[in-house]
């Protein structure tokens, strides 16, 4: 509603009453659709008597009564106005899906959203959006995957949507505004609810570097049930949609799926034979999704498929292998090769590479100040991401 | 007629001096016994009276009053048996009143006059020159512990006529018999009260020959190995995460073969705690080896912290000089483990009571252990399908002001077959602790005039003072600090740390690497674990 100024009289309205209608709580997409096939438009739902509802309340189905119950309360409790300001208190925003602003790639959705509530900006429609999805539970290297290619991907002006959830998800969007690019979340509960806990420090960051979506009232709770819905709404904003690491049974594959439903290309990083955690991926990439080799092979591909115009030179890197960074000493060298994506104890890493467990602890930290290696937990090591590609 | 003869008994942790008074005199025919008492020390006067009519004393029929003063104190305990029988003897006017001045009688009596050992017995004998008594007569089988005290002089004695015998011969009377007391004599010829030799009480009670659990036992685990060293030699607090059967367990119980010899203030302060709460067994003198406790997870508040009326000393305090070892930290009841925070603080325990507040000692090595999880493999992601929230869950059972006073952190690993069977034998107990006792000597002579006595317990504000960092160090530590957003206490811990591993090493500047040495024992915080679920 930040386009109020210049919009005609008429849409405000119709606008204010969009979001009376998406503001109440349990009335979900189908109920709305039943509501407008019945009275017509948003406004005669809104100017309609209490009363009208019974047709709904009398069916006896048990989803029936409670939106029908509840809707019935809101028409009494709530007027547009109080909602409005109520909203601007809280620093949300609201679009309706007839609103000009309303993102376009969600138009086309058959199961489109009513409306979206926001905080800080819409994807712009413009610039190039890719979603990073991925497992919650992760390794490291998926989590190293996720950072490297959100990067990569941010660097070259790409919006990076996901779902802020533990993981892979989370280490995209950080890595984005981290390089100072804009990302969007789109959330499975209210937007004034900080889902998962851990993300608050992302949560509070994000409506200054991109946005903070759903298309769920403020104040739903993060209810199981919700988070299938919105991925759809993750894989219709972006143009391309990339799988870092999934489980054979995941959410992360639900949104491939939506993505190829909806014409979009997915791409997924590919795992280790037998890797649990790789499972989803691998098997995508058998059904024909694109296999990312490097961040530069990514970024070819999407040049090819969604026209995204290259900047900037990147150096070309076969694979996504671990360069020795200058200026190690003999013996930093020598523990930096043992390094891997993958967390090792120190023990190991110093049975490796041959030297006394007290000199690795020492080098260990010296690389880690040197921004080669990270200690995940604790006495456990892996290489970084910062020497791919 | 009147009579007194002094006994003392342990209140808390110390010793307090009581006078038993008696008085016979004409009336009903009752033993009566007054001074706000227990209920087991009231029942002294039926064994007093069995034990001296067993002894071959025969008390005429007459009023016994029995005091212990002072009144207003609450008494428990069976220790003033021996000094009630010598009082009432007294009074009947068997010997005179100053047969037993100046003496000092612990013991329970047996029905049989036999006198039985006491706990609390080297508390009571240091203090007996200021209760006014150069001469202590106790259980014959408490003899050794008593005599580790030097300055007053120790006599162990069996049974009552013993102490009979050597009462009449000391005060050269013949004992006063009439028709009120008589007195047959054993005719067995009785042993003398024993005193203890020039060397007895100071020496190790009997040598432990029972083997120990012992470091070169323990296959691999080098991370381990090293941390309890150090955490050893600084007295700094430990905790090991680890997946189950990682040996978390077997390395802390070696960690009691690694701890430095004790000296004899040490010595005699831990001895007189398990003298107190009854653990010394008979016939030792002075602990000879620091303690290691291990509580159940199930323990309740005061069984850690001491409690109950009057108090007991706790676990805190029978760990005092050497380990607390906490298995399975998370398990152990949250409020229970809150209860330790004042004591990691202070080396001491602080229990109120509405009859007043005790005092313990509880300068411990906290070592514990723990699983990152509830399956236990957090954060192997491929063995570990613990939720988010579910590890959450497990770990705020700890609470993090606690986990703010633990020095040091480290991962415990499976064990490698190749380890599991390697031939050589891993270094022993013997060959850290020599490294441990010369850690440990040299922070004695840096701390000979201070109020503490090692790393762990170094005051943060007198740290750069004791520090010596060298000039590299310095500027590696404020590279980490910002680097690796420490905060103030993480790096005084860091600090303390590393000046343990300085001293390790010999050196008296803390180089650069002992200080990266530190910082990967370094202690975990918040920001660990949350860092470690965002990731995984």
């Amino acid at each position: 509603m930040e386009n109020d100024s210049g919009q005609a009289p008429g849409m405000m309205e119709e606008e204010a009453y969009w979001l009376w209608l998406c503001s109440c709580p349990d009335l979900y997409r189908s109920a709305i659709t039943a509501l407008l096939r019945y009275f017509g438009s948003v406004r005669d739902i809104y100017q309609a008597p209490v009363s009208a509802l019974d047709p709904w309340k009398k069916t006896g189905s048990q989803a029936g009564l409670k939106w029908a119950g509840s809707l019935a309360a809101h028409k009494q409790s709530k007027s547009p106005e109080q909602l409005s300001e109520a909203l601007k208190q809280k620093g949300i925003s609201f679009v309706s899906s007839t609103h000009p602003d309303f993102p376009p790639s969600l138009r086309h959705l058959p199961d489109c959203p009513f409306g979206l509530f926001y905080r800080g900006r819409l994807p712009d429609p413009v610039k190039i959006s890719v979603a990073v999805i991925g497992a919650r539970c992760c390794s490291n290297y998926g989590y190293q995957m996720a950072d490297l290619l959100s990067r990569v991907l941010t660097e070259q002006g790409c919006q990076i949507i996901s779902g802020m959830a533990v993981g892979i998800d989370g280490a995209a969007q950080s890595a984005c505004i981290k390089n100072g690019g804009s990302s969007y979340a789109v959330l499975g509960c209210g937007v004034d609810i900080c889902y998962p806990p851990e993300h608050t420090e992302l949560y509070s960051s994000l409506p200054a570097h991109g946005g903070i979506l759903s298309e769920y009232a403020p104040g739903t709770r993060p209810i199981r049930g919700n988070f299938p819905v919105r991925n759809r709404l993750i894989s219709g904003l972006a143009d391309a949609v990339v799988v870092v690491e999934a489980r054979e049974k995941s959410g992360s594959l639900i949104t491939a799926d939506l993505a190829l439903e909806q014409g979009k290309d997915v791409y997924a990083v590919p795992g280790r034979c037998g890797d649990r955690l790789s499972l989803g991926c691998n098997r995508l990439i058998e059904q024909g999704a694109g296999i990312i080799l490097s961040p530069d092979n990514l970024l070819e591909n999407l040049s090819v498929s969604i026209g995204l115009k290259r900047t900037g030179r990147r150096e070309k890197c076969a694979g996504a292998c671990s360069k020795a960074p200058a200026g190690l000493s003999p013996e930093e060298q020598a523990v930096f090769n043992v390094l891997t994506s993958d967390a090792a104890g120190a023990e190991e890493i110093a049975a490796k590479a041959s030297l006394p467990l007290i000199r690795t602890l020492q080098i260990l930290v010296q690389l880690q100040l040197k921004n080669c290696a990270v200690e995940l937990s604790r006495n456990r090591y892996a290489g970084t991401a910062g020497n791919y590609g | 007629m009147y009579s007194t003869a002094a006994s003392a008994f342990i209140d808390g942790i110390s010793s307090r001096k009581v006078t038993v008074e008696t008085d016979v005199s004409d009336g009903l025919p009752m033993f009566t016994m007054v001074g706000f008492l227990a209920s087991e020390t009231r029942e002294a006067s039926e064994r007093v009276r069995s034990a001296l009519r067993n002894s071959g004393v025969f008390l005429g029929v007459r009023h016994i009053t029995v005091n212990l003063a002072p009144a207003s104190q609450h008494k428990g305990g069976s220790i003033f048996d021996l000094a009630i029988a010598l009082s009432v003897l007294g009074a009947y006017g068997f010997f005179p009143q100053e047969a037993l001045s100046g003496i000092l009688f612990l013991g329970e009596l047996g029905l049989n006059g036999e006198i039985k050992p006491v706990r609390g017995v080297l508390e009571i004998v240091s203090c007996a020159r200021s209760f006014g008594c150069d001469r202590v007569i106790l259980p014959h089988r408490n003899l050794q512990e008593g005599s580790a005290i030097k300055d007053v002089s120790v006599l162990g004695a069996d049974c009552l006529n013993q102490v009979i015998r050597f009462l009449t011969d000391c005060a050269a009377v013949k004992p006063r018999l009439d028709e009120d007391i008589r007195y047959e004599p054993p005719k067995d010829p009785l042993p003398p009260l024993k005193q203890a030799g020039p060397t007895s009480g100071r020496k190790p009670g009997k040598a432990q020959k029972k083997k120990e659990p012992d470091f070169s036992d323990l296959r691999g685990q080098a991370m381990l190995r090293r941390a309890a060293e150090i955490a050893v030699s600084g007295f700094h607090n430990l905790l090991m995460i680890g997946p189950p059967g990682a040996g978390k367990t077997m390395t802390a119980r070696r960690i009691a073969s690694i701890l430095p010899e004790m000296s004899l203030e040490e010595a005699l302060e831990i001895t007189k705690i398990h003298s107190i709460a009854g653990l010394l067994p008979e016939d030792t003198g002075l602990i000879s080896s620091r303690p290691f406790r291990s509580p159940h997870h199930t323990i309740t508040g005061p069984a850690l912290c001491g409690g109950g009326s009057p108090p007991h000393p706790g676990e805190v305090s029978l760990a005092s000089g050497g380990v607390l070892y906490l298995d399975e930290l998370p398990e152990f009841n949250r409020t229970v483990l809150e209860c330790l925070r004042q004591p990691l603080e202070d080396g001491e325990i602080h229990i109120s009571r509405s009859l007043g507040t005790f005092v313990f000692p509880a300068r411990f090595i906290l070592v514990a252990s723990m699983n990152p999880c509830r399956c236990g493999y957090f954060p192997d992601r491929t063995k570990c399908s613990c939720s988010p929230a579910q590890i959450r869950r497990y770990l705020s059972k700890i609470s993090m002001p606690l986990l703010d006073r633990i020095d040091m952190c480290v991962e415990a690993r499976k064990v490698e077959y190749e380890e599991l069977t390697e031939e050589t034998p891993s270094e022993s107990s013997e060959a850290i602790r020599k490294r441990v006792s010369r850690a440990i000597r040299i922070q004695a002579e840096r701390y000979a005039s201070c109020s503490w006595k090692y790393n762990g317990n170094l005051p943060s504000g007198q740290l750069l003072l004791y520090g010596c960092l060298s000039p590299d160090s310095r500027d590696l530590i404020r590279e980490i600090y910002d680097r690796m957003s420490l905060t103030a206490r993480s790096y005084c811990r860091i600090l303390r740390v590393s000046r343990t591993i300085a001293d390790l090493d010999g050196s008296e500047e803390i180089l650069p690497g002992h200080i990266m040495e530190a910082v990967s024992f370094r202690a975990v915080d918040r920001k660990y674990w949350e860092d470690a679920l965002r990731k995984y």
